[in-house]
């Protein structure tokens, strides 16, 4: 067992010292909230090592508590006090949960999450008929699935699934051994159990999420990480790379975990030995994946790329959205002025909806195209109550398959049509940009034309150009690309607009913004 | 000895602006390899797209393939 000395813990983190390397959980009035690895996870200082609390802790570090420092192996209890953080003599309890009293703790990556010692075995039950039906969905979709990562571990540990861990994970692999039928199949996998009515969000080639309706209505998604054994190697997506035979996954076992009997590979040891390393028995609630370069670079060649910037996106659609403003962009007015035979106005990359929706009350049939219906969906539920002629699609324009699948299927509607990208080109990546050449192409085959804003690199580090998430493009490159995909640039304005006053998504104020209007057009 | 050991290590002496060289050459292939693999996503997309757009065409059936337009996109989540 571990010593522990020199403990001083503080409004700052924890300091201590210990001869050996140890996994501590911190518990809060008897409950664990997070736990780390003293000498990997902390700074040397005088002697010892400090620890600072996380980011996602500190909100909650205001009062009194009982802080104990629990061996996570042992379960020795190494150090044990009473005391108060933040202001002197505040005596209210500390409450690490949310909003609704739930309690919460730290996953391994320090996420703030309903960890699943904190739920009840009533709790449980339906992640775990979750995952027995998307098992069964990729059965029948054509794969032998199993649960994977922590959720194998804890079923193989000791039946039951990890206490600091916060979701299930679910794996299978592939037959196939090239990277290219693994990402067929996987495609393959998504259109069959749509097909069976599941929604299905695309990490990646190999990846996706599944998600299941639980027993009492709430949605619940569940990760699928696709896997192949390619040059003696197994491949799972996300971390793993390892040499494997292929008779260590099949034909599959059989693990229990709470109770009920799934599907395992046939070695579970030597999948777990590959997954966490030869000492996946030990317990390490504060586990970090040290994934090689190599493996990181064959998955991020093989199969990433298609979500670029998506986390900073889906934080700002997370926020509430304001109401429809009365007034359009220039851009919407624009379209609306300049297209007046348009059968159907394409909003790419809309976000809020809220120039389709004016657009739609000025009678143009429009859809808009988003990657988040998250920042859509107040708009388009309002459209639909007031029977505008106005749908709103989830859409990824880094995606060649949604670039192809949706330009097919707005190009059957005859006659021309508008395409409006307002801060798509200077928000997407060069082959997103080059999928938005291609798309308008083929959505304004029987003519009609695509009004394009971007940000001009005079902005460059500009405050607005960083809380949108956008780059700037020079004038040129954007009109040599649209030239090469055979688009004819009609007209290429350059504007000054003068900040408004009102405060920037990022709550400051807004410099002078410099950007290009440019309407472009293909040979009918 | 001290001289045998100093032939040796001129003899395998790597020039600094070999060894720039070759990190810059090392940096070079890595980009380039990277290049080849992300062909495996987009010809998987095409040969996705294609296959399920080629069925209906070969079979000459207008109702399928305009179905598999519609479909196809709405599948892509």
């Amino acid at each position: 067992m571990a010593g522990l000395s020199q403990i001083r813990v503080d409004d700052a983190g924890i300091l201590a010292s210990s001869r050996d390397e140890v996994v501590l959980d911190v518990l809060l009035d008897g409950r664990r909230v997070w736990s780390f690895w003293l000498r990997r996870d902390g700074e040397s200082h005088g002697g010892g090592s400090f620890v600072a609390w996380p980011p996602a802790l500190r909100r909650f570090l205001q009062g009194t508590t009982r802080l104990q420092l629990v061996e996570h192996v042992s379960g020795a209890v190494l150090h044990d006090e009473e005391l108060t953080l933040g202001e002197p003599g505040d005596d209210r309890r500390i409450a690490v949960e949310d909003a609704g009293g739930t309690p919460l703790g730290l996953d391994k990556d320090n996420r703030l999450s309903r960890t699943f010692d904190t739920r009840s075995e009533e709790h449980v039950a339906p992640l775990l008929d979750a995952v027995e039906e998307v098992l069964g969905a990729l059965h029948a979709a054509g794969v032998e699935a199993f649960p994977a990562y922590g959720t194998l571990l804890g079923a193989v540990r000791g039946g039951k699934l990890i206490g600091h861990d916060s979701d299930a994970d679910i794996g299978y692999v592939s037959r196939h051994s090239h990277p290219v039928d693994v990402i067929r199949e996987s495609f393959r996998l998504q259109s069959r159990l749509a097909d069976m009515g599941y929604p299905i969000s695309r990490y990646s080639g190999a990846a996706f999420k599944v998600e299941v309706v639980e027993g009492d209505g709430a949605v619940r998604g569940l990760d699928v990480f696709g896997g192949f054994l390619m040059d003696g190697h197994l491949v799972l997506m996300g971390e793993i790379r390892q040499p494997f035979e292929r008779e260590w996954v099949f034909p599959l076992g059989t693990t229990t975990l709470e109770g009920r009997t799934l599907p395992a590979p046939a070695d579970t040891d030597r999948f777990l030995s590959a997954t966490y390393g030869p000492d996946w028995r030990v317990p390490d609630p504060a586990f970090h994946f040290e994934t090689p370069r190599s493996t990181h670079r064959r998955l991020n060649g093989w199969f990433r790329g298609t979500r670029v910037q998506r986390v900073e996106w889906d934080r700002s659609w997370s926020r509430k959205a304001p109401e429809v403003p009365a007034k359009p962009t220039p851009v919407a007015r624009a379209v609306h002025e300049q297209n007046p035979d348009a059968k159907l106005v394409v909003d790419v990359g809309c976000g809020r909806g809220h120039d389709a929706y004016w657009l739609a009350t000025q009678g143009m049939p429009t859809v808009g195209l988003d990657f988040s219906p998250k920042a859509y969906a107040a708009t388009a539920a309002r459209a639909r109550a007031e029977g505008l002629p106005l749908d709103f699609h989830e859409f990824n324009l880094i995606e060649l398959r949604h670039a192809l699948g949706w330009g097919a299927r707005l190009a059957r509607t005859p006659g021309p049509k508008a395409v409006l990208a307002r801060h798509v080109a200077d928000a997407t990546t060069r082959r997103g940009r080059q999928h938005l050449w291609r798309f308008s192409e083929m959505v304004l085959r029987d003519g009609g034309r695509l009004h394009l804003e971007f940000l001009l690199p005079q902005n460059e580090n500009d405050r607005f150009a960083r809380a949108s998430h956008l780059r700037t493009l020079p004038m040129e490159k954007v009109a040599a690309e649209l030239e090469a995909r055979g688009g004819e640039v009609v007209r290429a304005r350059e504007l000054t607009i003068e900040p408004s006053g009102a405060p920037d998504p990022s709550g400051g104020r807004t410099g002078p913004r410099v950007l290009c209007r440019m309407v472009v057009q293909w040979q009918a | 000895m001290a001289g045998m050991n100093e032939s040796i290590r001129n003899r395998f002496a790597t020039p600094k602006s070999r060894l720039a060289e070759l990190e810059r050459r090392v940096a070079e292939l890595e980009d380039e390899v990277q290049e080849c693999r992300q062909l495996n996503l987009r010809l998987a997309e095409l040969t996705d797209l294609v296959q399920e757009l080629l069925l209906p065409v070969a079979q000459r059936d207008e109702e399928k393939v305009a179905a598999m337009v519609e479909r196809y996109a709405d599948k892509l989540g």
